[in-house]
Order: structure tokens, then C-alpha cells, then sequence
């Protein structure tokens, strides 16, 4: 079934409307480029590129495509669609194709700056790594708006998560840069090894070890990380996820 | 001969927080026909719908829709119905025509055939002059209609509306009931909830009452009607005296209502009270239910 192309086209309506947002997402983008070039010179930039391909990838999963699923769940859109032929596979790549808007054209002023650097490698990686961190994404945040009330204002609850996840932990900058333990009287916490433990982190750390940009833990360690948030988002999304029969 | 649409047999649904919001509800709707689910808020009216529609799984019960089961063949179900949910919000950021065209694209149409049906049923509804303007910039009952023109215009055999004309203004209300009949008489069948019983009489082919998730009377209008004795009323406003009545009364503050079976005995009435306005009215469906619910009070339903 094509029906995909028809979610894909009413969710992305808003662009026609308001564009503002997408130039809003890639001066946000810009104004970090500049930051880290002029503090962090090209090595800055190089991290930047990792930070801000991951960083997008989260965003886009669960503050742009669970977003619209919240949307479309509280408006009571989701009825209309449940009740119909589509299935919730065609739904769910309708809504993320149209997050796609976002995420491409982060990836296209990202994609320039660092073809300008020659930084090819740190952009493929950090794509290829962003893909299924954008996949763990989209399940935790459907998770999460499945759950809302009405009335809930589902920005109010994604953009937050979105933020703790990409602009607090080690993502814009290394792990590396924090210390390995930290002593609490006589309890030794190992920070860093926590600190990976989210998964904007580890995903992060994935794609700076791949492109050579630093080591702050051993590669398996955040693989295994990764793997599990893969699972874990899988497992939460089936519980919360009905297609109807509520 | 009509086949059955929908058959609904002794559904329930109990939520997760314990609250029952249909406890036996059973009725059929024959094909290319508009049913009307009646009944005051918290009835059970979406919840049967919502069930039918395969939103809600019923805890008791079976469910038929264009001879699926709803439970165990909900895909089947949802390739011939369409639902318009109560208190749809339609995307600010849609116009009339995108949100048509999206639909029926969703539903599997091609965009030629969703452009044709689109513009038929925008029409219809007197969207069409309205078509490219956003809906945040349209009124609430323009807004409403666009639901509504979605689910008319998609080839669905079998359309569920719950409460579409709440909050429309009367004008707006015959809009959407002459595009109802409309659909019908093009060979859909409609299954629509109303609290407002003059939609129900003017709009409907058979009627079903509802009360606290029971269905208590059904059949067309006439066979609701002959469930009580009284056909006409007389409403007396002010009444000079306080009368006695031989009759059904009902009071309201300073009016009274008298119940009559006939329209002599109405008059008759009428030739002896002295108040400031007297008028001769038949009974509405608004009396019928007010009866039926005193009914099931006094445990005769």
C-alpha cells in the first residue's frame, strides 16, 4: 500500500506554512558551528559535525516524528486513520518520512560545512550512526506520547527530553572531557561509564571512535549500550503501541 | 432486499480505570440506511462507536461490521468504514482540500479520483470557496465540515460520525444532514450520534436510545414515538391558577406541560385554563425520551 505518501503529505503541511521553523533549525545549527570553530578551532568543528548529525537524529525522532504521532494521537486524527485501511507501518513511515524535512536539511548545511573542511568521514559515520539512534528515538518517544492525556501539550513533554538527551550530556562535547570517577565520601561513582550509559552518549562516543576523534571508553562498552536501548525501545514501544482495540 | 451493515450483540467495554462505558449494547443497522444513536453525554453512544469502529476492544460482546467480526477481523473492518471521531481537531495547517485529498490518498485512492471526490464533497458541504485557505484561519463549524467531507468523500461502505453537527449553527447543521442523505441515497450506510434529538427526527431512518449503556428503545421514529400513549401536549406558561390535571404533567418552574392522547382532549384542555400563553405542540422525541428514562427509573424497562 502507497498510503505512506498520503500521511507523509497532510503531516508535512506546516512547511508551506511555517518555514520559519526549518530556518530557525539550521541558524540553531550554524550558530553552534561558529561557537566551536572560533573556541575549538577545525578540531571543534570535526566533533561538531559527530555532535550535531546525532544530536539531529535524536530530535528528529522524538521531538519532530513523536510530535506528530502526539498530535495526531490528542486531536483525535490517529481515530480517523486507525479506522481505515493504513496500517500502522505505512503510518509510521508516512510521519517519519515527513520529519525527514528536518533532519535533511540539517544534514544538507551539515553535509556542507564539513565537505568544505574535509571532514567526509566524520559525516558518513556520524550518518550511519544517527540512523538507528533516530530509530531508538522515534520508539522511546512513541512510548511516551501513547501515554499523554488529553489536553497534555505534547511539545511541552518532548522538547524537554529531546534537550536533556542532546544538549546536557557529552554529545556536543567528548566524553573524555569529564572526569572518569567522581568521589562522594567514600563512594567512588564511575561518571563517564554512567554518562555513556544514555544513548545520545553512547552514540556519540560510537561515531568519534569510528572517525578517530578520541577514545573515552572501550569500543564494546558503548556498543553494548547501544544495543541495549535498540532492545529496550523496541520491548517499551510494542507494549505501548495499539492500533486501536484500546 | 437490505442486508446487515452492523450488528451489534449484548457489547460492552469496562476501561481501565473500572468505569463501564457501554454494559449491553445490541442493535442492527441495515445497509444504505442512517442510524442514530441517541442518548444524553455519558451514555455510551462513543464508546459504542468507538468499539464498532475497532478504537476500543469490547470486554463482552460481538460486533459485526459489513460482516466482519470486529475483534477478530479488525483489518477487514477498517478497509470498508471510515470514522469521524467527536471533538476532531483538523490540523490548523490543513485546507479544506488537503485534508480531503490526504485522506482519500491515505485510504488508497489515486490522486485523480481523490481530487474529484474531494471536489464534490467540498462542494457539497460549501467548502469549495474555502478550499486553499488554511483551517486556522476558518471557523470552528467550517472546521467540523472538513471531518465530515473527509469521511463522506472516501469509499468507505460503512460511515461512523460521532456527534458531527455539535456546535454547528442551524444553517450549517443542514448542510451537513442534506450531505448525509446525500451519501446514503448513494448507497452508504451512516451510524451517527446525537444528543440533539431534532437531528435524530429529521435525519434519521431508524433510531436507537441510549442510556447509561443500554440500549432501551429502538425503531424508526414513529416506533419510538408509539412507545408512550400521549401524542400532543399542551404547554401552558403562567397559568393564572394552579390547576388540576387528569393528565400526565410535567412542570417546569412557572410552565406546565400536560400530556394528551389526543388532540380533542388537547383543545378541550386548552377551552378551560386561563394563562398568559397556551399552545397545542405534538410530542417530540425529547418527551418520548424523558418518558422512557422515567421508565427505567421505576424499573418498567
Amino acid at each position: 500500500m502507497m498510503s505512506f505518501k498520503g500521511v507523509a503529505y497532510l503531516t508535512s503541511r506546516w512547511i508551506r506554512r511555517q518555514p520559519i521553523w526549518i530556518i530557525q533549525s539550521i541558524l540553531y545549527m550554524l550558530g553552534f558551528t561558529v561557537i566551536m570553530y572560533f573556541w575549538g578551532g577545525a578540531e571543534g568543528l570535526r566533533n561538531m559535525v559527530v555532535a550535531w548529525l546525532i544530536m539531529s537524529g535524536w530530535n528528529t525522532g522524538i521531538n519532530v516524528i513523536s510530535q506528530d504521532i502526539g498530535w495526531n494521537r490528542i486531536s483525535r486524527i490517529l481515530f480517523m486513520y486507525i479506522a481505515s485501511p493504513l496500517t500502522p507501518f505505512s503510518y509510521i513511515l508516512g510521519v517519519f518520512l515527513s520529519g525527514m524535512i528536518f533532519l535533511l536539511a540539517g544534514v544538507a548545511a551539515i553535509g556542507t560545512i564539513a565537505v568544505i573542511m574535509g571532514f567526509l568521514k566524520e559525516l558518513v559515520i556520524g550518518l550511519l550512526v544517527s540512523m538507528p539512534l533516530t530509530f531508538i528515538s522515534i520508539l522511546v518517544g512513541i512510548t511516551i506520547v501513547m501515554r499523554l492525556r488529553e489536553g497534555t501539550n505534547v511539545s511541552a513533554v518532548t522538547n524537554p527530553i529531546s534537550s536533556i538527551f542532546s544538549v546536557l550530556p557529552p554529545v556536543l562535547y567528548p566524553a573524555n572531557i569529564i572526569p572518569e570517577t567522581i568521589k562522594l565520601g567514600l563512594i567512588t561513582i564511575p561518571l563517564r561509564k554512567i554518562a555513556l550509559l544514555v544513548p545520545t552518549v553512547s552514540a556519540a562516543e560510537i561515531a568519534r571512535q569510528l572517525s578517530g576523534i578520541c577514545v573515552s571508553e572501550p569500543l564494546w562498552y558503548v556498543i553494548a549500550v547501544f544495543i541495549f536501548w535498540v532492545v529496550v525501545s523496541i520491548v517499551l514501544a510494542k507494549k505501548t503501541l495499539k492500533w486501536g482495540h484500546e | 432486499m437490505r442486508g446487515e451493515a452492523v450488528v451489534a450483540e449484548h457489547l460492552a467495554k469496562r476501561y481501565g480505570n473500572g468505569v463501564w462505558g457501554a454494559t449491553d449494547i445490541t442493535f442492527t443497522v441495515m445497509e444504505g440506511t442512517i442510524t442514530v444513536l441517541m442518548g444524553p453525554n455519558g451514555a455510551g453512544k462513543t464508546t459504542t462507536v468507538g468499539m464498532l469502529s475497532t478504537i476500543l476492544k469490547p470486554t463482552m460482546g460481538i460486533g459485526i461490521v459489513g460482516g466482519y467480526d470486529i475483534v477478530k477481523q479488525p483489518r477487514e473492518v477498517r478497509r470498508i468504514i471510515a470514522l469521524c471521531p467527536q471533538d476532531i481537531r483538523i490540523d490548523p495547517n490543513w485546507t479544506p482540500l488537503e485534508a480531503v485529498i490526504g485522506y482519500l490518498w491515505i485510504r488508497g485512492q489515486s490522486i485523480s479520483d481523490a481530487r474529484i471526490n474531494a471536489k464534490k464533497w467540498l462542494e457539497d458541504l460549501e467548502l469549495w470557496d474555502i478550499r486553499n485557505r488554511p483551517a486556522y484561519s476558518l471557523s470552528g463549524g467550517q472546521r467540523k465540515r472538513i471531518a465530515v467531507a473527509m469521511v463522506l468523500a472516501s469509499d468507505a461502505q460503512i460511515i461512523f460520525l460521532d456527534e458531527p453537527t455539535s456546535g454547528l449553527d442551524v444553517e450549517a447543521k443542514q448542510r451537513v444532514w442534506r450531505s448525509l442523505r446525500e451519501a446514503v441515497k448513494n448507497g452508504k450506510t451512516i451510524l451517527l450520534t446525537t444528543h440533539d434529538m431534532s437531528e435524530a427526527e429529521t435525519v434519521s431512518d431508524k433510531l436507537i436510545f441510549i442510556h447509561r449503556g443500554k440500549v432501551v428503545a429502538e425503531g424508526t421514529v414513529a416506533d419510538i414515538r408509539a412507545k408512550i400513549p400521549y401524542h400532543y401536549k399542551v404547554v401552558i406558561k403562567k397559568p393564572h391558577t394552579n390547576y388540576s390535571f387528569n393528565y400526565r404533567v410535567r412542570t417546569l418552574g412557572d410552565t406546565v406541560i400536560v400530556y394528551t392522547q389526543s388532540y380533542r382532549e388537547a383543545l378541550d384542555l386548552v377551552s378551560r385554563i386561563h394563562a398568559e400563553s397556551i399552545s397545542i405542540q405534538s410530542v417530540t422525541l425529547e418527551d418520548v425520551y424523558l418518558f422512557l428514562v422515567e421508565k427505567i427509573r421505576g424499573g418498567e424497562i
